[in-house]
């Protein structure tokens, strides 16, 4: 193996390591009585919405369910990297959190592989290619250093917008950018080496897009199409191949799209799911924060990239453009539109950040001029990585401050417990109502369905936490059990001082409530006739 | 077509005129004045009678004050616009008499496309605190105030051009014609003619500097000090314009008005005359609008921005401490923004980066106003339902239940109703409206400051002091809150916004009973 490489492959693990030190701590460092949850800040309520697919996976469903939902459903939903996941963990048996964070850890690495090869379309020099892809996988704006101004500030909590945050999101985000990368490789690749076969594998990349993030494909459709355009006007490419390619692309892209509009519509659960699901962007402001230095280097790279018209220089300015005008498009997911925006812009930037070393240089002795480069280099690239390290390191620091007393990043080893024994008992039929922090976790723990657990895959989350909080102190029988019969859940979870007992819930004096469990503080309760 | 094809490829005209109608878009806000009730019955007396409505009717609290109405010629104005042409014609004039300062100003600098649509940026947003409500007395006042600055700017030009000039000529000393009768409008249109008197100055007292320190050949350095003529006519068109601005209804009063809208003590009550919010992006946008005049100014270093620089400063100094002046000073220190982008040495246009990153700002800015901005605005079919929702929150079911059950006796309301109340002709005795907040009465009786501690403090022995009859507020406010709940009060009307309690009198339940 080169040296090259070598040096590639040891920043990947470097900067993949040091994003999933939240996550080694937070297991390395449990207190007594505490089972971590293997969350961090951003997305944390998220996390174990995607566990429940891997979990369903595990459990041998190949077509998923909303969990989050007590309404009547059909399985339905297809997810090909939860599927594979999750039968992995079946297979292997590793419990589907555990499975969630491997990965993560090994989409982030193939990514890192794709990246590089991408960047050789870009880069020469074996370190401006290094420099361009430390740049991608570390930087993010100016967020963590004027949270107290700009606490929206995109790099802070979009982790779609900031390559480093992907990583330490959900699987398919790290998955679904590594495809849009495939994607435009190889139609590169397609237009470069006049190969219909490229067109077909950028056609496949951006058909499993569809199925992981659908948002993605309005990114690539509008860049694809411009490029034709393009291509058309100002270049010497043979048109009918560019044309056939193209259209193959746009015609899978318009298809995944149209799929998923028609799942959408036709499916009641997504249905229900989108229209609680509002993505809106933050004001323009917040992503300039977010973006931070990388926007101004970035303005070296793209006068460079306009002045020497490189077809691959197009691909990536009409990315960058596009992306950023379909931040504010008139569709109720524009945040979407992040996704993947972050490396077009870094790549332009690491132009930037280079020119500006090169810059710098000039200005010193001869002799200093490589150390002045590489100095300079350094200080900007770190400057660039603080955000990125001060998410590190908050991310610890709250973790770490969970007690027994409070937690949100963990559970109580008697709630995980008994949360493993409602697993055996129940079946996925049944329905477990419980507070809402536990009704997020309960999906992913043991892959069954509770009443609410998710603010936006719960449907009419705010109505069903009001009749809930009804019937929690609701004194008349008959109206309790019409309500359990209308809300269909079959068993009621109550962890320890759960909000649900303050609240002033009494399980015990209820006729329709049988205690099935209960060990230091908690309980579970079973639903019966009487 | 050719025409067309050659104007497209200009690109300065293609970006400039986008950037002008995205700018004009941006400045449509939906008409939601809460003074507009009031200023609608004003302008309806004048058109209807021909006099000036001089004392007040409406309140029970300030009943027959003399109120100096500086603003009197707007209320007609008003008056005619939103019975020809209702909410759309206030939402329509808002936006064009927010949009020609910017153009106005803009005119008398070559600016490229990228330093319009900078100055562009800081306009739209740090008028935002001002023009929001759509069209007021106070963007009338700020339309003057450019109109104003423009022809100061260009007579400042003659002065230290012409200064030799011995022979008036209408055709090249027109400012100084069109000065004092512009002064008469706007001393019947806005108190803040006051601050143009204070520009006058600034700028003769400037050019007379200039002339002496900087302008002058070795022919005028012989000569010795001397005052040029084109100054004494200056001078002239500055008394006549002080002289005319005597010429309203109110005669002196006006001066004392705008003297007491600057230094009552009630003013720190009064949100747009507190500073805007240190933590705000408002106020980020606030201080690199001022820093770039800073450095452009620092990097220009000419004597002949004097004025402008003086001018800027001194706004900066009234907008950083009350949000209402930061209309003001981002139209005041458009010429030097305009300058100090001139000034700066890198020629942004040449490069291609400048055009591809205006493009996606341009992009982002039409999507913005398209997409969210106007559709949220709810422009078509704009009615008083929507003029409560933008605005005051105020409630049209309460305004519908009220025109039936006229209250009786004398009541307390919410400030920012009265107006409304009043406009929508509802028969109320009134205890307070938009006009009056810094009315005072015999023995130092300030209604706005007696507001102010009953509502915004619940100080409920005050309010029981007043043995009010009735009280209009908004459902959710302590004082709304703590009625409801009180013997004797009876909540005659309530929706999730406005509460409408009356006092049931002990006579009352007797005669029922």
């Amino acid at each position: 193996m080169s040296k090259t490489k070598i040096i590639f492959i040891l920043v990947s693990v470097l900067v993949i390591s040091f994003n999933s030190l939240p996550i080694v701590v937070g297991y390395a460092t449990q207190k007594d009585g505490l089972k971590y949850l293997g969350r961090r800040s951003v997305n944390s309520q998220d996390v174990y919405t995607y566990v429940a697919f891997i979990e369903q996976a595990r459990q041998g469903r190949i077509l998923f369910e909303n969990l989050y939902m007590p309404e009547k459903q059909s399985p339905s939903l297809i997810r090909p990297s939860y599927l594979f996941i999750g039968t992995i963990a079946r297979l292997t048996g590793i419990s589907s959190i555990f499975a969630y964070h491997l990965f993560r850890v090994l989409f982030s690495f193939l990514f890192c592989g794709v990246l590089y090869f991408f960047l050789k379309r870009f880069f020469e020099k074996d370190r401006d290619r290094l420099v361009a892809f430390t740049v991608i996988l570390t930087s993010a704006g100016i967020g963590g250093l004027i949270v107290g101004m700009a606490p929206n500030s995109s790099d802070l909590w979009i982790p779609e917008s900031i390559t480093f945050l992907s990583m330490a999101e959900a699987p398919h985000f790290i998955l679904s950018q590594m495809l849009m990368l495939l994607g435009f490789m190889a139609y590169l690749l397609g237009t470069e080496k006049k190969r219909f076969r490229f067109y077909i594998l950028s056609a496949g990349c951006f058909l499993l897009l569809a199925l992981e993030h659908p948002f993605n494909l309005f990114v690539t459709g509008v860049v694809v199409g411009i490029l034709v355009i393009y291509q058309f006007l100002y270049s010497k490419a043979e048109k009918a191949e560019v044309f056939l390619g193209s259209g193959l692309i746009l015609l899978v892209t318009a298809l995944g799209i149209f799929y998923q509009w028609l799942g959408t519509v036709s499916d009641p659960i997504l249905k229900s799911w989108m229209a609680g699901s509002s993505l809106p962007s933050p004001q323009g402001h917040n992503y300039l924060y977010g973006y931070g230095l990388l926007i101004i280097f970035a303005l070296f790279g793209v006068e460079k990239a306009l002045r020497e018209r490189k077809f691959q220089y197009v691909l990536l300015l009409v990315w960058l453009a596009a992306g950023a005008v379909l931040l504010y498009s008139p569709f109720p997911f524009q945040r979407r539109f992040s996704e993947g925006l972050h490396i077009p812009l870094a790549i332009f930037a690491a132009t930037g950040i280079l020119m500006a070393s090169t810059l710098a240089a000039r200005f010193s002795i001869k002799v200093a001029q490589r150390y002045v480069f590489y100095i300079a280099l350094g200080l900007v690239l770190l400057v660039l990585a603080i955000t990125p390290v001060l998410q590190v390191a908050n991310d610890i620091s709250i973790i770490s401050s969970d007690s027994p007393q409070g937690y949100y990043y963990h559970l109580l080893s008697a709630e995980v417990e008994a949360i493993n024994y409602l697993g055996q008992v129940t079946t996925p039929k049944d329905i477990i109502l419980s507070n809402w922090f536990y009704g997020n976790v309960i999906p992913g723990m043991i892959g069954r369905k509770v009443y609410l657990g998710h603010k936006v895959q719960t449907p009419f989350f705010d109505k069903k936490v009001e009749a809930m909080n009804k019937f929690l102190l609701e004194a008349d029988p008959k109206k309790a059990e019409m309500f359990i019969r209308q809300a269909g859940f079959t068993y009621i979870f109550l962890g320890k001082n759960d909000t649900m007992l303050q609240y002033g819930f009494k399980p015990e004096t209820k006729p329709y409530l049988k205690k099935i469990y209960g060990k230091d503080g908690v309980s579970i309760y079973k639903v019966v006739k009487y | 077509m050719k025409a067309l094809l050659k104007l497209l490829k200009n690109k300065e005209s293609v970006f400039s005129a986008i950037i002008y109608s995205l700018l004009f878009l941006y400045l449509i806000y939906p008409y939601r004045d809460y003074d507009w009730g009031w200023h609608y019955r004003y302008g309806e007396y004048f058109v209807k009678t021909g006099h000036i409505m001089s004392s007040d009717v409406w309140t029970w609290s300030m009943r027959g004050y003399q109120w100096v109405n500086h603003e009197w010629l707007y209320d007609p104005l008003l008056y005619i616009l939103f019975s020809l042409g209702s909410f759309w014609a206030m939402t329509l004039a808002g936006a064009i008499v927010g949009f020609i300062p910017f153009v106005l100003l803009l005119s008398l600098y070559k600016l490229s496309y990228w330093q319009k649509g900078i100055l562009a940026f800081f306009y739209m947003q740090l008028t935002s605190g001002v023009y929001w409500q759509g069209l007021r007395s106070q963007m009338i006042g700020n339309l003057l105030l450019a109109v104003y600055l423009y022809f100061l700017i260009k007579l400042y030009h003659l002065l230290l051009e012409k200064y030799r000039d011995k022979k008036f000529s209408f055709k090249v000393h027109y400012p100084l014609l069109i000065l004092p009768p512009l002064f008469f409008l706007w001393a019947n249109l806005h108190a803040s003619f006051t601050m143009g008197l204070l520009l006058f100055a600034i700028f003769l007292g400037s050019s007379l500097l200039v002339l002496f320190v900087k302008n002058r050949n070795q022919e005028d350095k012989e000569r010795g000090f001397y005052v040029p003529l084109i100054f004494i006519w200056s001078l002239g068109s500055f008394f006549a314009s002080f002289a005319l601005t005597f010429v309203n209804p109110f005669t002196y009063h006006v001066y004392i008005e705008a003297i007491k809208h600057t230094t009552s003590f009630l003013l720190p009550y009064i949100t747009e005359w507190t500073p805007a919010g240190r933590d705000s992006f408002f106020f980020f946008v606030f201080m690199i609008f001022s820093i770039l005049l800073l450095v452009g100014t620092l990097i220009r270093r000419k004597l002949s921005d004097l004025p402008l620089c003086i001018t800027a400063l001194i706004f900066f100094w009234l907008a950083w401490g009350a949000r209402r002046y930061n209309a003001d000073y981002v139209t005041l220190a458009l010429p030097l923004g305009a300058v100090a982008l001139q000034s700066f040495k890198v020629k942004l246009e040449r490069f291609k980066a400048t055009a591809f990153v205006s493009v996606i700002f341009l992009s982002i800015a039409a999507e913005v106003v398209l997409f969210q901005n106007l559709p949220s605005y709810h422009l078509w079919g704009y009615s008083f339902k929507d003029y409560c929702d933008q605005g005051s929150s105020c409630s049209e079911n309460l305004t519908a239940y009220l025109l039936k059950h006229p209250p009786k006796g004398d009541g307390f309301n919410l400030y920012d109703w009265g107006g409304y109340l009043i406009g929508r002709g509802v028969q109320a005795r009134l205890f307070i409206d938009g006009r009056m907040h810094l009315w005072e009465g015999p023995n130092h009786y300030y209604p706005f400051l007696q507001y102010q501690k009953m509502y915004y403090g619940a100080d409920f022995k005050r309010f029981n002091y007043y043995n009010f009859d009735w009280f209009i507020g908004s459902t959710d406010s302590i004082l709304g809150q703590i009625l409801q709940k009180t013997p004797g009060w009876n909540v005659a009307y309530k929706d999730d916004r406005a509460v409408y309690i009356v006092r049931v009198r002990e006579s009352e339940l007797k005669s029922k009973k």
